[in-house]
């Protein structure tokens, strides 16, 4: 028979060392163990189930907890992430104010609404960067990177999860809402049709995109890697390639355009390129020829 | 001052209600009854973090309890005081007292 906590206990006993288990897993699952049994054998069968969820919530928060590089790199890609969706935010913005947007005039009272609908789409544009340079900033030394995986996989798997969302559910309805506020004014937006090159651009982009943050990752993590007190200029200049990674999309979209290379290719050029840059710096590097992400 | 003066361990607010808890209890107390006993004012989610660092600091024992539970499932983890903790818990109390009085 399957206990309450029995799936959470081997989850974590995954991702935890054991000295967590032993101190904090385990004494957890058990109060909720013995706790769910009691409920039960009240006839509290509600009660036990919102107890089992409490739990999971409460597993979460000693995961994190616990794991003070999992809190350091979280607040980290956070911060960076935040900072990323105002600067960009600012562009649509300071475009409107300086009236460079005169064939998609919108009234200023909707400048709020245009904010709006645009901050769920510059999430999901900069929350790769902005996990890299989380990376960046919390891997000071060449070691980190390695020592630090399994949080850098969690985060990984929730900034991907998180675009998910973000990408396929909450982008096109925020898009959608975007040319509606400029239609009824007379504005027009360039909406691709259906079956061009860039509508194929546009449909396939998004597949691409879910997979930024794992390619920015590595390639954020195996630059911290290499840099050393020698070459402390690489997690610069690795900061400003994982920035620059979201506007490589614009040139792979000419290249499509013009038809020099085809649709999916273009789509997948910024990711290719950033593996092959994580692949060099791996390779070619004697200081990340042991890391193991 | 001594090295065991300057050693002597901080305490958090949550670290002296757990301790304040477990001394007034008497008995050893597991996590989550520590979580019923404080009014809201512990959690779930940090409870368990905040005792294993108590456990570090030498101011909580742990063991497992006794009576194995009928299916097998894993066993509860009961927390009592050290007697440094005590002690602790007895020189901030003393403490509490007295800087009113030096204030003045």
């Amino acid at each position: 028979m399957t206990r309450p906590g029995d799936r959470l206990h081997a989850f974590a006993s995954r991702v935890c060392s054991n000295k967590t288990m032993y101190r904090l897993v385990d004494p957890l699952i058990a109060d909720l163990q013995f706790e769910h049994a009691e409920m039960l054998a009240r006839g509290e069968r509600w009660r036990a189930r919102l107890a089992t969820m409490r739990a999971i919530v409460a597993l979460a928060r000693v995961l994190v907890a616990a794991d003070g590089a999992f809190r350091r790199i979280g607040l980290a890609a956070l911060g960076s992430t935040a900072l990323l969706v105002m600067a960009l935010s600012m562009v649509p913005l300071l475009a409107l104010l300086t009236g460079a947007y005169s064939a998609m005039p919108i009234a200023a009272a909707d400048v709020l609404l245009l904010l709006v609908y645009f901050t769920p789409v510059a999430l999901a544009v900069v929350t790769p960067a902005g996990v890299a340079f989380g990376v960046l900033i919390v891997c000071r030394r060449p070691s980190d990177a390695r020592h630090m995986r399994v949080p850098l996989a969690l985060l990984v798997v929730a900034a991907s999860a998180l675009a998910c969302v973000l990408f396929l559910y909450v982008a096109p309805i925020a898009s959608a809402a975007f040319r509606d506020l400029a239609r009824p004014i007379g504005g027009e937006l360039r909406v691709n049709v259906n079956g061009s090159v860039g509508y194929r651009f546009e449909q396939q982009e998004k597949w691409a995109w879910l997979f930024a943050t794992a390619v920015l990752t590595l390639f954020a993590a195996s630059a911290a890697a290499a840099a050393t007190r020698r070459r402390a200029w690489l997690r610069a200049a690795a900061g400003i390639a994982s920035l620059l990674y979201m506007f490589l999309y614009l040139p792979a979209g000419m290249l499509a355009f013009e038809r020099l290379i085809p649709v999916p290719l273009a789509v997948w050029l910024p990711n290719i390129a950033y593996v092959a840059m994580t692949i060099a710096l791996v390779r070619f590097n004697p200081a990340t020829r042991s890391l193991s992400l | 001052m001594g090295t065991a003066e300057r050693s002597l361990p901080r305490l958090s607010a949550k670290e002296q209600l757990i301790l304040e808890l477990l001394i007034g209890r008497r008995n050893a107390m597991y996590g989550l009854e520590l979580v019923g006993s404080s009014r809201g004012r512990l959690k779930r989610g940090t409870v368990y973090v905040t005792l294993a660092r108590m456990e570090d600091k030498g101011l909580v024992t742990s063991r497992h309890q006794d009576a194995p539970p009928g299916d097998g499932g894993l066993l509860r983890r009961l927390y009592q005081p050290t007697a440094l903790a005590r002690r602790l818990v007895q020189v901030h109390a003393q403490l509490t007292k007295l800087l009113p009085e030096l204030a003045r």
